[in-house]
């Protein structure tokens, strides 16, 4: 049987503090039988006692915390519980962790990954369910990466804390922990690069009529629209990085993109400045590019609502993305 | 009458629950509003109420998993004597009336082209009585709007020419093809390897009419053939009752320059060039070769297989055998009779019949000697 994304992990987390003693994982409530607000830590506190450690609810201190044990020479995960507090984080990863490299010539190095869950569609309210990430890219020395449903999310986590030297911004996305990583057969799914791979994937070997490019939480709703859209003859590529704070290799462009003129850059983040509009920018900057209508779709200009039918209406919902689908290539 | 009771829309969190457990028994009369049972989901308990009163029916167990939407129980205005056939039925048409919900006349795709080109895609599906298929409106399209003509779709008469590039014949017959809109020279069949692999006028020589001929028809690469050797016409006859006896379709090829007057019949197999003139009520048989300038009177009656050199004329109402060549220039008499198998050399007027089997020769002798120009 597959493993769900949460499971992938957890699995992740108890192989790489077997395999190197210098692994801490420190945050909040993350302690059995609890075992953390998204059960990602679950077990760990049971096997490794006194590497496992439960900190008091101040995410500043935790990421401060573990910046200096990065310093010397532990290799710390934090978890910090919602992706929304990750405000109160921003001073200790920008001003103190991803500087420290930089400013003292590589002479330290800070081998820290902060875990944090983003996103909405859960009816968590407006300060639970936000999309974050956006304001931690282009931070000079922070690598944010962020799985799809389409990623093998425990090996991301597993590069980020045993190859990455400096820190990174771990997201992962609410909605996908309960999924399995099991693609069904109609999908068929490349990967280019290693480490952060890129994965392309089709509903078709057709021509696409639209390439969509996505990352993170709104790959489920990718996957539910493209599973549906075979059916329908709509032959749709998606190509989802798992590395946000660098933009994709122009390799992509000539690869997976020139062949077709309508693209769809989407994801649940309010509109405007962040990964769509960088990407957006990014896909004008190749020549090659420029027959094609490149088309946006993010989440409404507004907080996220705690009822159902208002949290549907203000984010990107596979329904939305079928309607934007069907306009584009009409 | 049987009432479905399905797990209801379970929050955002959950697309399942554990069935905690059952409040009442299979069979038991239950009445509206009572708890029938509780479902637990990671954040809650949820109470299952019997929507109508009557007898409680179900199949799941103390603690099964069950997941948003599915069947959980029945409740029957009468008691059921088997009950697990009725849930099992009642399972059945839940989900085929799903199914049913998404059955759509034709894909989104097929909906997309068809309003591109504004089609009428409900119309399509009806005539077709299936799921219209992005295809199924790309065919039709294309049978609808399709012009062949317009567009150049012509069918043209594919031709294959047996014999004659060292003489010259396939050459003057490629020529008067080319002229033609509806004909299309493919290939000549030529037994001397020499040839092969070079075009004429740019069709290719691809070897011998034993060879390759039968594989050409039986390829759909020709449609029909002619002969381009005029040399020997024994052999010109037998390749023509050979192939004609195995089915290989021959043609006339007839330069757009040529008149045939009123009532001409005309055989089949025969190359008629450029600027021939067949009078009126003549006939023509089959497998001659008639090369330019050559005039057939009113009446005149040919045989078969017969060649002719540029400029023969003949007067009203001759006849000419079979196998007959004439060289070139050559007048003929009215009502002159030439057998079978004569030969006329070149500058002859012919004013008598000739009998089968002879040759007329001119005896008259050419000089050629130098100009004196030294008396102006």
């Amino acid at each position: 049987m597959s493993l769900s994304y949460l499971e992938s992990l957890q699995q992740a987390l108890h192989h790489v503090m077997k395999q190197d003693p210098n692994v801490i994982v420190l945050g909040e409530d993350i302690i059995d039988p609890y075992g953390g607000a998204f059960k990602v830590t679950k077990g760990l506190s049971t096997h490794y006692p006194q590497r496992v450690l439960a900190t008091p609810i101040s995410e500043s201190a935790i990421v401060g915390i573990s910046t200096g044990l990065a310093v010397r020479g532990f290799k710390p995960v934090a978890e910090i519980m919602f992706g929304d507090f990750m405000a109160l984080v921003a001073d200790q990863l920008l001003n103190s962790a991803c500087k420290f490299a930089l400013m003292y010539q590589d002479k330290v190095s800070v081998p820290l990954v902060v875990r944090t869950p983003m996103g909405g569609g859960r009816g968590y309210g407006p300060t639970h369910s936000q999309c974050l990430e956006k304001m931690f890219l282009g931070i000079p020395g922070l690598k944010v990466v962020c799985p799809s449903v389409f990623h093998d999310p425990g090996a991301l986590l597993t590069h980020s804390i045993l190859q990455e030297a400096g820190p990174v911004l771990f997201v992962e996305y609410k909605n996908l922990y309960g999924l399995t990583l099991q693609r069904p057969d109609t999908i068929r799914m490349k990967t280019s690069g290693s480490g952060f791979p890129v994965v392309i994937a089709d509903n078709s070997d057709a021509v696409p009529d639209i390439v969509i490019l996505s990352y993170g939480g709104l790959s489920e709703a990718v996957l539910q629209v493209m599973q549906r859209m075979t059916e329908e003859e709509i032959h749709i590529r998606l190509i989802l990085p798992s590395l946000l704070s660098t933009t994709m290799d122009a390799s992509i462009i000539t690869k997976y993109i020139n062949s077709c003129t309508k693209v769809l850059v989407t994801d649940n983040n309010t509109p405007g400045f962040g990964w769509v509009s960088e990407t957006v920018n990014w896909l004008y900057q190749h020549s090659d590019i420029h027959n094609a209508k490149v088309h946006t779709l993010t989440a409404q200009d507004t907080v996220v609502p705690a009822a159902q039918v208002l949290e549907d209406a203000v984010l990107v919902t596979p329904q939305k993305l079928e309607q934007s689908i069907i306009e584009i290539i009409s | 009458m049987i009432t479905v009771i399905k797990v209801p829309f379970l929050g955002a969190n959950d697309k399942s629950a554990r069935l905690v457990s059952w409040l009442k028994e299979p069979g038991e009369q239950v009445c509206a509003g009572e708890v029938l049972c509780q479902l637990e989901t990671t954040k809650t308990l949820f109470d299952i109420d019997a929507v109508t009163a009557g007898y409680f029916y179900t199949e799941l167990s103390n603690q099964s998993e069950v997941a948003e939407q599915e069947v959980l129980a029945i409740i029957s205005d009468a008691p059921l004597a088997d009950y697990h056939n009725v849930i099992q039925q009642t399972v059945k048409a839940e989900s085929k009336s799903d199914e049913a919900e998404g059955q759509q006349l034709f894909t989104q795709k097929a909906e997309i082209l068809a309003n591109r080109n504004k089609l009428d895609i409900g119309a399509l599906a009806r005539e077709l009585g299936r799921k219209v298929q992005a295809q199924d409106v790309k065919d039709y399209l294309a049978r609808t709007t399709m012009q062949p003509l317009r567009m150049g779709f012509v069918q043209r008469e594919r031709i294959g020419i047996i014999g004659g590039v060292s003489g010259g014949g396939a050459l003057i017959i490629i020529d008067a093809i080319l002229r033609q809109p509806k004909l299309q020279a493919v290939a000549v069949f030529d037994q001397n390897p020499a040839f092969v692999g070079q075009e004429i006028l740019g069709v290719p020589v691809v070897g011998s009419a034993d060879d390759h001929l039968q594989q050409y028809l039986a390829d759909n690469k020709i449609d029909k053939v002619i002969i381009g050797f005029n040399r020997n016409l024994e052999q010109r006859e037998q390749t023509f009752t050979r192939l004609s006896e195995q089915g290989v379709p021959f043609c006339n090829i007839i330069d757009p320059t040529v008149e045939i007057r009123n009532q001409v019949k005309l055989g089949t197999g025969n190359v008629v060039l450029s600027n021939v003139y067949i009078g009126p009520c003549s006939e023509v048989g089959d497998n001659n070769f008639i090369t330019a300038g050559t005039h057939l009177e009113h009446g005149n009656k040919l045989g078969s297989h017969c060649a002719f050199g540029p400029s023969v004329s003949t007067s009203g109402n001759v006849s000419i055998g079979d196998r007959v060549r004439f060289a070139a220039g050559i007048v003929v008499e009215p009502g002159i009779e030439i057998g079978n198998d004569t030969v006329i050399s070149s500058g002859a007027v012919i004013v008598s019949n000739v009998a089968e089997n002879h040759v007329v020769k001119l005896s008259y002798t050419q000089q050629i000697k130098v100009r004196d120009l030294s008396n102006n």
